[in-house]
């Protein structure tokens, strides 16, 4: 059933991502009428036609995209019903799933001229389901010869080739015994002719390769088996004696291992087919598991040739430091760092060459915090990528950039579009923000961005100018600092750039995934997501306030087990006696609010912020004060955002209970309580701001604002000092506010990154009590609304009265504010992980939680 | 798998330590095992031995400056199983009947002995028989005139093959010798 769950998931997003975008490409789809805001019929008509649906006629001339961002969507998911769309959408020349085998064997390799509909078939990502992956790479890296009558023989020969060199160089001293002079042929000998001593040597260099071997994708199974091992250390090391002026590097094995997967998935499906019918005798041949390793030889040796120069290194301990990024100089310059390498030379080309002329403004942003592209990029370049994007999605890249050319000259190209789609985040951040950022890249939800935007960089007059796709981080808000509030303007634009219906189509992909990074559980999913995922999971771990959460906290979330510990620790900390009790008291109210949310999204995120908002700026800024005014209402934003997130984590959390819950019994309207999920769901989407909030969803007197103040206070909502908001007597305020946050923030960082949650926790309670001690914070909060103080008030006596911290006394119920958004940063990630709702439900206005709350607090 | 033997160093008593185109030989990460038939009579041999393997087995002679060592010493490697021991309390010394005795007495594949500081390695009733010499080239109590030997096994299975290091004037020279269980 939550498979069921799950399928029903992708598929209402997939189906919208497929519509929505070929909305944008402007061609008339049945059904695109009422998709961009799916409806609750909608999703039930889904599920209802679940086996039809996908026969659906969508539009067939301009469809290669669409069919690839839906393969991306739902390729790992369920994989029999996305490979059946896939084939009955994609071109009818080359079929990425065919039910023949042997009738896809020839639509790929059968017909005159088709290396080149292959190559253009893999930049578009259709390989991604395909049983012939293997034999196309080889193609690509000219392991194989076009004609096909030559792969007989090519390939024994190539396989001879391989045995041969492992007979040379895989000595045994022992066997040598009558043909070498004992005075070489002892095990003490230290002569190079010596076969003893060759042994030593290579068994030093097996040594070597095997300590990287065990650990290479430790998160995949198939990696962990001691044959794949075993094979592994071979060819790398068959490769190293072969190729003694370069050795072993490390690096090489994770360039190996998608390799070996590749033609070990193929051979799989090869062993699958020979058992329903007769084969060629050529695919039997090329894939004949038995010799896996021979073929994985002749590919890898074959990238090698062309990745060499990029492993080359002067230094005397070079591939250590590289691929460590711990290691890398962090504060070198360029200059320091070795300059004559072939692989630093190209670095210093893509930055200030490529980069430079695709995107200036982030090129001097690099440049200003001395981040060389070596810090980061010689792991990129080297690895090909394969530190930066799970497995199913390095394969996709890695088909284009075989496919591109054997030179892999897309790679360049590449570098440049993930640095372009973090674009918009690098600019807001500092250097180490920036250096981590770099060094982890954020998980991504379309790979073929990069392929599109890689190819038009290199020629953008035949490629066609991909979508805007950046990297949707709250953070670029901090860029929009209360400081420089005229900079207020460009909110919009910069937010209509990424809200296009693009950027929407792919933000939908990724509603599985929580918008900010400070969620420990997405870089998990992103490891994952090779293995058939249930994206129902996958949802939960979303940090509440996006705003809110300070980037540098990923510098914290080094390794996930650690973070989730601190996560834990710190929610523990932070939280009373009473929190299960309030958990427990809670959770049968929430039910019921659950079901009843259709009204909600109006009701928090409309409701008061317009009427707030407005009476709020009246009263309290003083008229000549414009500073202070949009930093009270982007204050006031914030408050709006986070409780829209809060509400929506709220959801989540239920949701997640409600199908544990369901999961348990047998019900006969399954059903229809599934529609009733995931329209739930739905909504919040839309609270979380995955999911546009437009006209079909709402109420026609409000909805325009309400979508404008939703990006608008994801854009505003970090940078917001929380301070500012209600203190109308200090004109300084918004600076000395701001600045006051960031420091904590900076301190938070640092503090962070030695994952001491307790540390965590604390210095942001200080540092909020610092900037809440200053002048400006005494300042009566006129402007509050009663409400709100009132709320305040009760959430003030609560935590006073729980952690008996003395030193909050002394400060107004102002003071609790700005201390709670700061606490927001720290712990909004692990209370959602958690699922304590106890910090957050002091956020909620609504009446019922504070009552609840207040009363069972005192 | 390789196992250095050797024994009878005396050092300091009757050399000043092992030759230097042995100690050349001899290089840490190579050998698994250290079978000494003993007299190795000071700490600092035995650190030495230390240096080259982590596994270090002696059995007592009767210089010793560490009375702690047994005198005897079963070692199993592999599948066989290797006794040792020095040799001193067996008369007459080196003999092949006595040895054969102490083989029974042990009930092992290998034997090792020392004292006579005379290489020698035979098989004896499908037993095989290793003297790995003096390793510094001492002096016994009958002879002055010794060359410095040791000997390696290389341990595989079923079969051992000897190879014997010797010190003729100045040269290392090896011999192999192999030796098959049934």
């Amino acid at each position: 059933m939550e498979k069921m769950m799950s399928k029903l998931r992708s598929l209402s997003g997939s189906k919208l991502n497929t519509l929505t975008s070929s909305v944008s490409k402007a061609t008339t789809s049945a059904a695109s009428s009422n998709t961009s805001a799916p409806s609750k019929e909608d999703i039930l008509s889904t599920l209802d036609g679940f086996g039809e649906k996908i026969q659906d006629p969508i539009p067939h001339e301009d469809n290669n995209n669409i069919n690839i961002r839906h393969t991306s969507s739902v390729a790992s998911v369920n994989s029999s019903s996305c490979m059946d769309t896939s084939a009955s959408d994609s071109e009818p020349t080359i079929t990425s799933i065919t039910h023949s085998y042997s009738l896809e064997w020839e639509k790929l390799f059968m017909k005159p001229g088709y290396l080149r509909h292959l190559k253009n078939y893999a930049l578009k990502g259709n390989l991604r389901s395909s049983r012939f992956r293997s034999i196309a790479w080889k193609l690509f890296l000219e392991v194989l010869p076009e004609e096909s009558t030559q792969w007989l023989n090519r390939t024994r020969h190539m396989r001879q080739k391989y045995m041969e060199l492992k007979d040379k160089l895989i000595v045994n001293p022992r066997k040598a015994v009558d043909t070498v002079d004992l005075s070489f042929n002892n095990p003490l000998s230290q002569e190079d002719e010596s076969p003893w001593n060759r042994f030593f040597l290579d068994n030093e260099l097996r040594l070597t390769i095997k300590q990287d071997v065990i650990r290479t994708f430790p998160e995949i199974q198939f990696y962990r088996d001691d044959g794949v091992r075993e094979m592994m250390i071979n060819i790398l090391f068959c490769y190293a004696r072969d190729h003694p002026e370069l050795s072993y590097r490390q690096g090489m094995h994770e360039l190996l291992a998608p390799m070996i997967f590749v033609l070990h998935c193929d051979h799989q499906a090869f062993l699958h087919a020979s058992e329903m019918e007769s084969l060629d005798e050529r695919i039997r041949c090329v894939l004949d598991p038995k010799y896996l390793e021979h073929d994985a030889y002749a590919m890898f040796a074959q990238v090698m040739q062309t990745v060499e120069p990029w492993y080359v290194s002067k230094e005397v301990y070079p591939t250590k430091a590289d691929l460590d990024p711990t290691a890398t100089q962090p504060f070198a310059k360029p200059q320091d760092l070795n300059p004559s390498n072939v692989i630093v030379t190209k670095l210093t080309r893509i930055q200030d060459y490529l980069l430079k002329k695709a995107d200036h403004e982030l090129h001097v942003h690099l440049e200003r915090q001395e981040i060389a592209p070596q810090i980061y990029g010689i792991r990129w370049i080297r690895l090909l990528f394969g530190r930066e994007f799970p497995m199913q999605d390095l394969l996709v890249l890695w088909d284009a950039i075989f496919a591109d050319s054997i030179g892999f000259d897309l790679v360049d190209y590449i570098f440049v579009a993930m640095l372009l789609y973090l674009r918009d985040h690098l600019l807001s951040i500092d250097y180490p923000s920036c250096l981590i950022t770099l060094m982890r890249y954020p998980p991504v939800g379309d790979i073929h961005y990069f392929i599109d935007k890689a190819r038009y960089l290199r020629d953008p007059h035949q490629f066609p100018r991909p979508p805007t796709y950046t990297y949707q981080s709250v953070q670029t808000a901090e860029r929009f600092s209360p400081a420089q509030p005229t900079e207020m303007a460009p909110l919009k634009p910069s937010n209509s750039s990424s809200g296009t219906l693009q950027s929407l189509t792919r933000k939908l992909y990724s509603t599985s995934r929580p918008k900010t990074l400070t969620a420990p559980g997405r870089q998990k999913l992103s490891k994952s997501s090779s293995e058939p995922m249930n994206l129902q999971t996958d949802i939960s771990p979303v940090s509440p306030t996006p705003g809110a959460v300070p980037q540098h906290k990923r510098g914290s979330s080094a390794s996930l087990s650690q973070v989730e510990d601190s996560v834990f620790r710190s929610v523990q900390s932070h939280s009373s006696l009473g929190r299960f009790e309030t958990q427990s008291l809670q959770s049968p109210a929430t039910t019921p609010d659950n079901v009843s949310i259709p009204e909600s999204p109006t009701r928090y995120a409309t409701m008061p912020n317009r009427g707030k908002a407005k009476k709020q700026v009246k009263q309290a800024v003083p008229p000549s004060n414009t500073e202070v005014e949009l930093a009270s209402v982007r204050g006031l934003l914030h408050e709006k955002q986070s409780m829209c997130t809060y509400c929506a984590s709220k959801l989540d959390h239920h949701i997640e209970r409600l199908q544990a819950e369901l999961l348990h019994q047998v019900l006969k309207n399954e059903d229809e309580i599934m529609v009733a999920i995931a329209g739930i769901k739905q909504v919040r989407d839309v609270l979380k701001g995955t999911l546009r909030w437009s006209q079909n969803l709402g109420n026609a007197d409000e909805d325009i604002s309400i979508s404008d103040d939703h990006y608008k206070m994801e854009v505003a909502s970090s940078s917001t000092s929380p301070t500012t908001d209600s203190s109308p007597g200090a004109l300084d305020s918004p600076d000395r506010g701001c600045q006051g946050n960031k420091a904590t923030e900076k301190r938070l960082f640092y503090v962070s990154s030695e994952e001491n949650s307790e540390a965590i926790d604390s210095p942001s309670e200080a540092g909020a009590v610092a900037v809440g001690s200053g002048p400006i914070n005494f300042g009566l909060p006129v402007n509050r609304i009663v409400e709100m103080e009132d709320l305040n008030a009760a959430r003030y006596r609560g935590k006073d009265k729980r952690r008996n911290s003395p030193s909050r006394g002394k400060s107004g119920p102002n003071n609790v504010e700005s201390d709670f958004s700061n606490s927001w940063s720290p712990e909004s990630g692990h209370s959602e992980m958690d699922q304590s709702p106890d910090s957050e439900m002091e956020e909620s206005p609504n009446p019922l939680y504070r009552i609840r709350h207040s009363s069972y607090n005192l | 798998m390789l196992v250095l033997v050797l024994g009878d160093l005396h050092i300091p008593h009757r050399c000043p330590g092992v030759p230097n185109k042995f100690k050349k030989l001899l290089v840490p990460g190579k050998i698994q095992h250290i079978l000494c038939t003993g007299n190795l009579c000071t700490k600092e041999s035995f650190d030495y031995l230390k240096t080259l393997a982590s596994d270090v087995h002696v059995v007592r002679g009767d210089f010793e400056e560490n009375m702690n060592y047994p005198e005897q010493k079963v070692v199993t490697v592999g599948q066989f199983r290797i006794g040792i021991c020095h040799g001193h309390q067996v008369v007459p010394w080196g003999d092949t009947e006595s040895l054969a005795m102490v083989q029974r007495q042990l009930d092992v594949d290998i034997l090792i002995s020392g004292h006579t500081h005379k290489f020698e390695a035979f098989e004896h009733e499908s037993k095989f028989y290793i003297n790995p010499g003096s390793a510094t080239g001492a002096y016994n109590a009958l002879d002055s005139e010794i060359v410095p030997s040791f000997v390696i096994l290389d341990i595989q299975q079923s079969t051992v093959v000897a190879y014997v290091y010797k010190l003729i004037n100045e040269e290392v020279k090896v011999e192999r010798i192999e030796y098959k269980k049934n």
